[in-house]
């Protein structure tokens, strides 16, 4: 097993003893540590409350010096996911500039979760949410309420 | 008859040593490195020769040069060489540097830049001001760009200009409009760092860079010309944003490996892996859990280095392919990182001034931060926790567009700074060109084997005198081979009974340590004294000659017409001559090492033919004449 390996296996372990508040890590293929699959619940007190996303987590081979890629499965109403079925994150410590090998996926996975408790509309991905979610906060909630009830529905 | 005796020539080592012990403190501690297989007898003699050289030269660096060149004559060797030697060791080392002349032909550059611009410690201190400063001023720059692209390069040319190898050279600079030469080296900038390719390259002929800049402007046409005298290979490394870690860890094995010493390999790994603690405390239990893989992928190469070496095997193979591999080689890579950030937090205060914008950001945007070049302040940092303990002295050659027809040189540790290239441990290489850097070889490190060559002067010598050749050939009968395949392996093996008491048998000083890796010294010492003076009749003992009629009893050495300032040279030799002479001579007479390297050939002198020589020698002659007349221009004015 490579340096690599281990490192990811270490990883996952430390990910599904004990995991980021409201998520579940998986492997979709139990032969393949590249990929995992991680179900968030929305956090309290946000308009994701109570829904369900599905995330994919991605360790590309050069991993850990090469950052790790998230993806929404699952749509969702963010200035910082695009809003299309790709589902890109803009998380600032996965830019190539500022992933350190010493950054670790739980700290990533963390990162995901705090950006639906505070999204950060000054480095959108989605310009127009943000626009709404700075100047229009009820319309956002109201948005972002039923994009997880379209989309994120528990159970679904 | 081989009772081992302590004899002139180690008194005169145990010289060399004191010299060494007073004036380069961190450089005793790491001369016990092995270099022996940098050319096995040469590497003895180079210590010594410096060692002794210092004792004289030391503190009167012109004096020295001159003396040295001078002796290099009447030894025998050919001029380019023996300047090299002399040039800092003073009179001895001209004959003990009766070793390979290729060798140390091409190192007298260096030499030289050391004495004439470098001269001592006051100087030293000046040269590191403009460092500091134009370091912070590009790291400003930087700071507002995270990225590894080529505005950067800009400002670290810039920056890097600061390297010169004289002060003059520096005040220069620093007086021009700064502005105004960043758009001279925007403009001229034109190399792009090599993406393609494995990550560490072949080593290749170093006449590829020379032809690269062949259409380039006129200031990299001349030093790119100068360069392949000097740097006879170079071997490209990937630009990727992590060359100059790759290119120092990377020439960091390679060294170990040429140095064909398992225990000292064996050593630096306990050392690598004695600093893991180190890092450890630094990044702190959790972080560390998740590096230790990471970090284990350097002692898992030392160990496979190591078994390379044990089975007789060369572990370059195994190096190259370990830097390659796109699974290992980050590792290892991010060891250096690892390492190089520990000892910056351990050493905050030897660095603060000169890391703007405070040394936790550093480290957060650009040294744990993967694909971020290697800076100046990196390559001190790695060079003091990664090279100098391994006794390693970093040389970094500037190809910029600053005035000159020669690259810059700069050197480090500081403690390495003005001294002959001979006193120290082995040379790693870089070629910094503005944002990459390549490593560059010398011809001595290039023709490292296993199998110490002969000095070509020696061979000479046996070819005039018909008593040596008994003496040598029963000797090369009775022990040469004993000593190459077993004390060429065991340092420290023979110091404490054939070499000097003077030498601490448990601590292997520099001097020692060479004589253990130079299978011909413990002879030496005993047999000459019994053996030379026995056919006074038939010949005077070749020292008397040398330091009277050197071209006329030894016809078949190398004359003045070799060497252009032999006349002034030869007025200064019987000053200091003689009383060294005798120990080298000897010591070259007996060191039958060149009758094991197949490429040995003796030399003859012949004043009206061309000399058969490939034509990278020339250069390195032609160049060795030029710093001679600088040397004089020196010394007269």
């Amino acid at each position: 097993m490579s340096s690599a390996q281990k490192r990811i296996s270490k990883e996952f372990q430390e990910c599904t003893t004990s995991p980021p508040p409201g998520m579940t890590i998986t492997l979709p293929s139990e032969t393949d540590l590249h990929k995992w699959s991680i179900q968030l619940t929305g956090p309290p007190n946000t308009p994701y409350a109570n829904g369900v996303f599905n995330l994919t987590l991605s360790l590309p081979t050069e991993y850990p010096f090469k950052a790790p890629a998230v993806n929404f499965a699952t749509r969702i109403w963010h200035p910082n996911v695009t809003n299309d079925a790709t589902g890109n994150i803009c998380l600032s410590v996965l830019k190539p500039e500022n992933w350190k090998p010493a950054s670790r996926v739980k700290g990533v996975l963390e990162a995901v979760r705090q950006l639906l408790v505070e999204p950060n509309p000054d480095d959108p991905l989605e310009a127009r949410i943000a626009d709404e979610f700075r100047t229009d906060r009820a319309e956002f909630d109201k948005n972002a309420r039923s994009y997880v009830a379209q989309y994120a529905k528990a159970g679904k | 008859m081989f009772q081992p005796q302590p004899t002139p020539f180690a008194q005169f080592g145990y010289h060399g040593l004191d010299v060494a012990d007073t004036d380069f403190t961190d450089y005793t501690a790491f001369q016990s490195t092995p270099l022996g297989q940098f050319g096995g007898g040469h590497a003895l003699d180079a210590r010594a020769g410096a060692g002794a050289g210092a004792g004289i030269g030391v503190g009167s660096g012109r004096l020295g040069a001159v003396a040295g060149a001078g002796v290099g004559v009447r030894a025998g060797a050919r001029p380019g060489v023996n300047a090299a030697a002399g040039a800092r060791g003073g009179p001895t080392a001209a004959d003990v540097f009766g070793s390979p002349a290729f060798h140390n032909g091409h190192q007298l550059p260096a030499n030289y830049h050391s004495i004439n611009s470098i001269p001592g410690p006051q100087h030293r201190h000046q040269q590191g001001q403009p460092h500091h400063r134009t370091y912070n001023h590009r790291l400003q720059s930087q700071s507002h760009n995270h990225n590894h692209n080529h505005n950067n390069h800009n400002n670290h040319l810039l920056h890097d200009r600061g390297h010169g190898r004289s002060q003059r050279r520096h005040r220069r600079h620093h007086t021009m409009e700064q502005d105004e030469m960043a758009q001279q080296e925007a403009a001229a900038w034109d190399y792009q760092p090599q993406l393609q390719g494995p990550l560490v390259g072949d080593k290749t002929s170093s006449q590829a860079i020379t032809e690269e800049y062949a259409k380039a402007d006129p200031t990299y046409v001349a030093k790119t010309m100068a360069l392949p005298e000097t740097y006879s290979h170079y071997r490209p490394i990937q630009g990727d944003g992590n060359c100059g870690w790759r290119a120092i860890a990377f020439a960091y094995f390679e060294t170990l490996a040429q140095c064909g010493d398992v225990n000292q390999v064996s050593g630096e790994r306990a050392r690598l892996k004695s600093l893991d603690v180190f890092i450890q405390n630094d990044i702190g239990e959790q972080t560390w859990e998740l590096m230790v893989d990471m970090v284990e992928e350097t002692d898992v190469l030392f160990d496979d280095v190591i078994t390379a070496m044990e089975a007789g095997q060369n572990p370059m193979a195994i190096i190259t392919a370990k830097f390659n591999d796109a699974a290992t080689s980050p590792s290892l890579i991010y060891h250096q990182r690892l390492l190089a950030t520990a000892w910056l937090r351990a050493n905050a205060a030897e660095y603060r001034d000169r890391i703007e914008g405070g040394i936790e950001s550093y480290i957060s945007s650009n040294i744990m931060v993967i694909n971020m070049e290697i800076e100046y302040i990196g390559v001190v940092i790695l060079c003091d926790i990664l090279l100098k303990p391994a006794g390693m002295v970093l040389e970094i050659a500037y190809l910029d567009r600053s005035e000159g027809t020669e690259v810059n040189v700069y050197r480090m540790p500081n403690e390495a700074v003005g001294q002959g290239a001979s006193t120290l441990g082995p040379f790693i290489y870089l070629l910094y060109r503005p944002g990459h850097y390549d490593l560059l070889y010398r011809d001595s490190q290039l023709q490292a084997t296993p199998v110490p060559t002969g000095p070509i002067s020696l061979q000479v010598n046996r070819a005039t005198f018909a008593h040596h050749h008994d003496i040598q050939s029963t000797v090369a009968s009775n022990y040469s081979t004993l000593d190459l395949s077993v004390l060429g392996m065991i340092p420290g093996g023979f110091e404490p009974s054939g070499l000097s008491p003077l030498t601490c048998p448990t601590a292997p000083s520099p001097v020692s340590d060479s004589y253990a890796h130079s299978p011909q010294s413990p002879w030496v010492t005993q047999n000459f004294p019994d053996n030379l003076p026995l056919p006074p009749s038939q010949q005077p003992t070749p020292p008397q000659q040398q330091a009277t009629t050197p071209v006329t009893v030894h016809p078949l050495r190398f004359s003045k017409y070799n060497f252009p300032l032999l006349p002034e040279m030869a007025e200064n030799n019987s000053s200091y001559e003689p009383a060294y002479t005798t120990n080298t001579f000897k010591n070259s007479h007996f060191n039958v090492a060149h009758y094991n390297n197949t490429n040995f050939q003796p030399e003859m002198y012949r004043p009206d033919g061309d000399e058969e020589m490939p034509s990278g020698k020339v250069g390195g002659r032609k160049r060795s004449t030029e710093h001679c007349a600088f040397i004089k221009k020196e010394s007269r004015g």
